[in-house]
Protein backbone atom coordinates (compact mmCIF):
# COMPACT_ATOMS: atom_id res chain seq x y z
CA UNK A 1 0.00 0.00 0.00
CA UNK A 2 1.04 3.62 -0.32
CA UNK A 3 1.81 6.48 1.00
CA UNK A 4 -0.84 8.74 0.50
CA UNK A 5 -0.47 12.32 1.90
CA UNK A 6 -2.75 14.02 4.55
CA UNK A 7 -4.89 10.96 4.66
CA UNK A 8 -5.31 8.88 8.04
CA UNK A 9 -5.19 5.50 8.31
CA UNK A 10 -6.25 3.16 11.35
CA UNK A 11 -4.18 0.68 12.01
CA UNK A 12 -3.33 -1.51 15.43
CA UNK A 13 -2.23 -0.25 18.27
CA UNK A 14 1.52 1.44 17.96
CA UNK A 15 1.97 1.66 21.47
CA UNK A 16 2.07 5.38 22.16
CA UNK A 17 -0.67 6.72 23.50
CA UNK A 18 1.31 9.79 22.95
CA UNK A 19 1.22 11.92 19.76
CA UNK A 20 4.14 10.50 17.91
CA UNK A 21 6.24 12.07 15.27
CA UNK A 22 8.68 11.18 12.71
CA UNK A 23 10.29 13.01 10.02
CA UNK A 24 9.86 11.22 6.65
CA UNK A 25 13.06 12.15 4.36
CA UNK A 26 12.71 14.03 0.83
CA UNK A 27 12.81 11.40 -2.04
CA UNK A 28 9.86 9.08 -0.30
CA UNK A 29 7.25 8.19 -2.54
CA UNK A 30 3.87 9.05 -2.04
CA UNK A 31 0.04 9.69 -3.91
CA UNK A 32 -2.24 12.54 -3.23
CA UNK A 33 -5.49 11.57 -2.43
CA UNK A 34 -7.84 10.56 -4.92
CA UNK A 35 -4.58 10.38 -7.50
CA UNK A 36 -3.00 7.47 -8.70
CA UNK A 37 0.30 9.16 -9.85
CA UNK A 38 3.09 8.18 -7.59
CA UNK A 39 5.45 10.84 -6.96
CA UNK A 40 8.79 11.84 -4.99
CA UNK A 41 8.89 14.30 -2.13
CA UNK A 42 11.24 17.37 -2.49
CA UNK A 43 10.92 18.52 1.16
CA UNK A 44 10.85 16.04 3.90
CA UNK A 45 7.12 15.19 5.45
CA UNK A 46 6.11 14.17 8.97
CA UNK A 47 4.28 11.30 10.16
CA UNK A 48 1.98 10.88 13.23
CA UNK A 49 0.77 8.85 15.09
CA UNK A 50 -1.43 8.08 18.33
CA UNK A 51 -2.99 5.15 20.44
CA UNK A 52 -6.79 5.50 21.50
CA UNK A 53 -9.15 3.36 23.12
CA UNK A 54 -12.46 2.91 22.52
CA UNK A 55 -15.53 0.46 24.53
CA UNK A 56 -15.07 -0.47 28.55
CA UNK A 57 -13.78 -3.39 30.60
CA UNK A 58 -13.32 -6.88 28.59
CA UNK A 59 -14.72 -5.29 25.74
CA UNK A 60 -11.90 -2.33 25.74
CA UNK A 61 -10.07 -2.08 21.50
CA UNK A 62 -6.97 -0.07 21.04
CA UNK A 63 -6.74 1.28 17.56
CA UNK A 64 -4.33 3.19 16.03
CA UNK A 65 -4.74 6.51 14.08
CA UNK A 66 -1.65 7.88 12.18
CA UNK A 67 -1.19 10.14 9.08
CA UNK A 68 1.79 11.47 6.48
CA UNK A 69 1.18 14.98 6.19
CA UNK A 70 3.09 17.99 5.01
CA UNK A 71 1.71 19.70 8.11
CA UNK A 72 4.05 20.17 10.79
CA UNK A 73 1.91 21.62 13.63
CA UNK A 74 1.51 18.70 16.59
CA UNK A 75 -1.11 20.48 18.32
CA UNK A 76 -3.31 21.10 15.41
CA UNK A 77 -2.59 17.14 13.82
CA UNK A 78 -3.29 15.83 17.21
CA UNK A 79 -6.68 17.55 17.59
CA UNK A 80 -7.69 16.39 14.20
CA UNK A 81 -6.68 12.91 15.00
CA UNK A 82 -8.69 12.61 18.54
CA UNK A 83 -11.57 13.99 16.84
CA UNK A 84 -11.09 11.48 13.87
CA UNK A 85 -10.71 9.12 16.34
CA UNK A 86 -14.05 9.82 18.43
CA UNK A 87 -15.75 9.00 15.15
CA UNK A 88 -14.20 5.23 14.84
CA UNK A 89 -17.11 2.77 16.33
CA UNK A 90 -16.30 -0.43 18.33
CA UNK A 91 -17.30 -2.47 14.99
CA UNK A 92 -14.35 -0.81 13.11
CA UNK A 93 -12.27 -1.18 15.97
CA UNK A 94 -12.89 -4.66 15.69
CA UNK A 95 -12.51 -5.52 12.63
CA UNK A 96 -8.88 -3.22 12.33
CA UNK A 97 -7.41 -5.38 15.40
CA UNK A 98 -8.79 -9.02 14.24
CA UNK A 99 -7.32 -8.37 10.72
CA UNK A 100 -4.30 -6.12 10.86
CA UNK A 101 -0.51 -7.47 10.64
CA UNK A 102 2.45 -5.14 10.19
CA UNK A 103 1.49 -4.54 6.81
CA UNK A 104 -2.50 -4.44 7.04
CA UNK A 105 -3.83 -1.16 7.84
CA UNK A 106 -6.70 0.72 6.13
CA UNK A 107 -7.16 4.06 5.09
CA UNK A 108 -9.90 6.24 6.21
CA UNK A 109 -12.19 8.98 4.34
CA UNK A 110 -10.46 11.43 6.51
CA UNK A 111 -8.15 14.17 5.46
CA UNK A 112 -5.97 16.08 7.22
CA UNK A 113 -7.65 19.60 6.40
CA UNK A 114 -5.47 22.67 5.89
CA UNK A 115 -8.07 24.86 5.93
CA UNK A 116 -8.09 24.20 10.19
CA UNK A 117 -4.84 25.29 10.53
CA UNK B 1 10.87 -5.04 39.70
CA UNK B 2 10.07 -5.86 36.39
CA UNK B 3 13.20 -6.53 33.89
CA UNK B 4 13.20 -3.65 30.77
CA UNK B 5 14.88 -3.91 27.63
CA UNK B 6 16.38 -0.85 26.76
CA UNK B 7 14.79 0.92 24.07
CA UNK B 8 11.16 -0.26 25.51
CA UNK B 9 9.56 2.55 23.45
CA UNK B 10 10.24 2.28 19.75
CA UNK B 11 7.05 3.28 17.41
CA UNK B 12 6.35 2.83 14.21
CA UNK B 13 3.57 2.41 11.77
CA UNK B 14 3.25 0.64 8.64
CA UNK B 15 5.27 1.95 5.73
CA UNK B 16 8.12 3.97 8.28
CA UNK B 17 11.21 3.25 7.09
CA UNK B 18 13.85 2.89 10.12
CA UNK B 19 16.73 4.97 11.09
CA UNK B 20 20.21 2.90 11.43
CA UNK B 21 19.52 4.63 14.82
CA UNK B 22 16.60 2.65 15.30
CA UNK B 23 17.67 0.03 13.77
CA UNK B 24 20.90 0.06 16.15
CA UNK B 25 18.22 0.36 19.41
CA UNK B 26 16.31 -2.88 18.04
CA UNK B 27 19.44 -4.59 17.83
CA UNK B 28 20.18 -3.73 21.20
CA UNK B 29 16.97 -4.87 22.61
CA UNK B 30 17.85 -8.08 20.57
CA UNK B 31 21.07 -8.41 22.34
CA UNK B 32 19.20 -7.42 26.19
CA UNK B 33 16.84 -10.22 25.72
CA UNK B 34 19.53 -12.66 24.17
CA UNK B 35 21.21 -12.43 27.34
CA UNK B 36 18.37 -12.26 29.29
CA UNK B 37 17.41 -15.86 28.12
CA UNK B 38 20.58 -17.47 27.34
CA UNK B 39 19.28 -19.79 24.57
CA UNK B 40 21.60 -23.22 23.95
CA UNK B 41 20.59 -23.37 19.74
CA UNK B 42 17.08 -23.97 19.58
CA UNK B 43 16.09 -24.64 23.27
CA UNK B 44 16.19 -22.93 26.36
CA UNK B 45 19.52 -23.32 27.79
CA UNK B 46 20.04 -25.88 31.38
CA UNK B 47 18.85 -24.12 34.24
CA UNK B 48 16.82 -21.00 32.61
CA UNK B 49 13.94 -21.97 34.07
CA UNK B 50 13.41 -21.79 37.59
CA UNK B 51 10.54 -22.90 39.86
CA UNK B 52 9.15 -19.63 40.64
CA UNK B 53 8.45 -19.18 36.81
CA UNK B 54 6.85 -21.77 36.75
CA UNK B 55 3.09 -21.72 38.04
CA UNK B 56 1.39 -24.27 39.69
CA UNK B 57 -0.80 -25.49 37.05
CA UNK B 58 1.93 -25.89 34.81
CA UNK B 59 2.89 -29.19 37.11
CA UNK B 60 0.74 -31.86 36.43
CA UNK B 61 0.76 -35.88 37.52
CA UNK B 62 0.86 -36.34 33.41
CA UNK B 63 4.13 -34.75 32.57
CA UNK B 64 5.63 -36.40 35.58
CA UNK B 65 8.02 -39.38 34.80
CA UNK B 66 7.16 -41.62 37.65
CA UNK B 67 9.47 -43.91 36.70
CA UNK B 68 12.33 -41.49 37.97
CA UNK B 69 11.01 -39.75 40.28
CA UNK B 70 8.46 -40.01 42.78
CA UNK B 71 8.04 -43.97 44.12
CA UNK B 72 9.02 -47.56 43.31
CA UNK B 73 6.40 -50.03 44.07
CA UNK B 74 6.09 -53.60 44.07
CA UNK B 75 3.72 -56.27 45.63
CA UNK B 76 2.27 -59.43 45.44
CA UNK B 77 -0.35 -61.96 47.20
CA UNK B 78 -0.89 -65.63 48.39
CA UNK B 79 3.01 -66.22 47.67
CA UNK B 80 4.10 -69.97 48.07
CA UNK B 81 5.88 -71.13 50.83
CA UNK B 82 9.51 -70.20 50.56
CA UNK B 83 12.22 -72.65 51.67
CA UNK B 84 14.93 -70.74 53.83
CA UNK B 85 18.00 -72.76 52.75
CA UNK B 86 21.74 -71.52 52.68
CA UNK B 87 20.95 -68.79 50.59
CA UNK B 88 18.62 -65.60 51.03
CA UNK B 89 15.18 -65.82 48.94
CA UNK B 90 14.02 -62.52 47.13
CA UNK B 91 10.21 -62.05 47.72
CA UNK B 92 10.21 -58.44 46.11
CA UNK B 93 12.37 -55.98 44.05
CA UNK B 94 12.11 -52.66 42.98
CA UNK B 95 14.58 -50.84 40.84
CA UNK B 96 15.83 -47.53 42.47
CA UNK B 97 17.53 -44.75 40.22
CA UNK B 98 20.36 -42.03 40.89
CA UNK B 99 19.12 -40.50 43.97
CA UNK B 100 18.35 -40.47 47.89
CA UNK B 101 15.67 -43.13 48.67
CA UNK B 102 13.18 -43.76 52.21
CA UNK B 103 12.47 -47.59 51.92
CA UNK B 104 10.18 -49.95 53.60
CA UNK B 105 8.50 -52.83 53.47
CA UNK B 106 5.89 -54.85 54.95
CA UNK B 107 3.43 -57.83 54.91
CA UNK B 108 2.28 -60.82 56.44
CA UNK B 109 4.13 -63.79 56.75
CA UNK B 110 3.19 -67.08 58.53
CA UNK B 111 6.32 -69.04 60.02
CA UNK B 112 4.66 -72.11 60.04
CA UNK B 113 5.97 -72.91 63.92
CA UNK B 114 9.61 -72.34 63.28
CA UNK B 115 11.26 -69.64 64.70
CA UNK B 116 11.58 -65.82 63.15
CA UNK B 117 13.16 -62.48 64.78
CA UNK B 118 14.49 -59.42 63.32
CA UNK B 119 17.08 -61.00 61.27
CA UNK B 120 14.80 -63.12 59.34
CA UNK B 121 13.68 -60.61 57.31
CA UNK B 122 16.16 -57.47 55.48
CA UNK B 123 16.61 -55.44 52.42
CA UNK B 124 19.52 -55.99 50.75
CA UNK B 125 21.18 -53.77 47.66
CA UNK B 126 22.65 -56.49 45.57
CA UNK B 127 24.74 -58.56 48.42
CA UNK B 128 24.87 -55.96 50.76
CA UNK B 129 22.15 -55.24 53.58
CA UNK B 130 20.64 -52.26 53.83
CA UNK B 131 20.70 -50.98 57.77
CA UNK B 132 17.68 -51.00 59.55
CA UNK B 133 14.83 -52.35 61.65
CA UNK B 134 12.69 -55.40 61.43
CA UNK B 135 9.99 -55.42 63.67
CA UNK B 136 6.67 -58.17 63.85
CA UNK B 137 3.71 -57.52 65.66
CA UNK B 138 0.04 -59.02 66.30
CA UNK B 139 1.19 -62.66 66.49
CA UNK B 140 -2.30 -64.63 65.79
CA UNK B 141 -2.34 -68.55 64.96
CA UNK B 142 1.37 -68.22 63.72
CA UNK B 143 0.48 -65.44 61.55
CA UNK B 144 2.88 -61.86 61.47
CA UNK B 145 3.00 -58.77 60.21
CA UNK B 146 5.77 -57.36 60.11
CA UNK B 147 7.22 -54.61 58.26
CA UNK B 148 11.07 -53.49 58.07
CA UNK B 149 12.36 -49.95 57.02
CA UNK B 150 15.71 -48.50 56.42
CA UNK B 151 17.51 -46.59 59.27
CA UNK B 152 18.75 -43.98 57.36
CA UNK B 153 17.98 -42.71 53.22
CA UNK B 154 19.95 -44.64 50.85
CA UNK B 155 22.17 -42.97 48.19
CA UNK B 156 21.58 -44.89 45.05
CA UNK B 157 24.63 -43.66 42.62
CA UNK B 158 23.56 -45.65 39.70
CA UNK B 159 20.23 -47.63 39.13
CA UNK B 160 20.19 -50.06 42.00
CA UNK B 161 18.27 -52.56 42.44
CA UNK B 162 16.65 -53.27 46.07
CA UNK B 163 15.41 -56.79 47.02
CA UNK B 164 12.96 -57.25 49.92
CA UNK B 165 14.34 -60.79 51.44
CA UNK B 166 14.33 -63.55 54.24
CA UNK B 167 17.08 -64.25 55.26
CA UNK B 168 18.44 -67.64 55.05
CA UNK B 169 18.16 -70.09 58.25
CA UNK B 170 15.05 -68.32 58.97
CA UNK B 171 13.00 -71.59 58.27
CA UNK B 172 9.72 -72.59 55.84
CA UNK B 173 7.66 -69.23 55.76
CA UNK B 174 4.59 -68.53 53.94
CA UNK B 175 4.20 -64.73 52.70
CA UNK B 176 1.03 -63.98 52.04
CA UNK B 177 0.00 -59.80 50.95
CA UNK B 178 3.63 -58.21 50.79
CA UNK B 179 4.53 -55.12 49.37
CA UNK B 180 8.06 -53.29 48.45
CA UNK B 181 8.32 -49.42 48.48
CA UNK B 182 10.60 -46.96 47.67
CA UNK B 183 10.46 -42.70 47.92
CA UNK B 184 12.39 -40.84 46.46
CA UNK B 185 13.38 -37.89 48.90
CA UNK B 186 16.30 -36.22 47.22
Amino acid sequence: MDIILNQVAIWRPCGSSKLNKRIVPAGTGYRTPGSSVYQKSTEPFVRYCKDYEIGKGKSKVGFCLFVRTDIDNDPIIEQQLDAIASSISLEDALRISANSSLEAFEYLPKLIKLEEI
Amino acid sequence: MAASIPYPSIVFVPLDILTAEELNQLQANTVYLANLFPLAAASIADGAITNTKLGSAAVKTGNIDWTTLGAQYASADHGSDINIGTTDTTMLSVTVTPGKWAIFAGGSLNANGAAIGDSSIALKNGTSYLAGSTRFFNNQNQIWWLEVSTSAVFTATSNTKIDFVAQKGAGTLSMSYRSLIALRVG
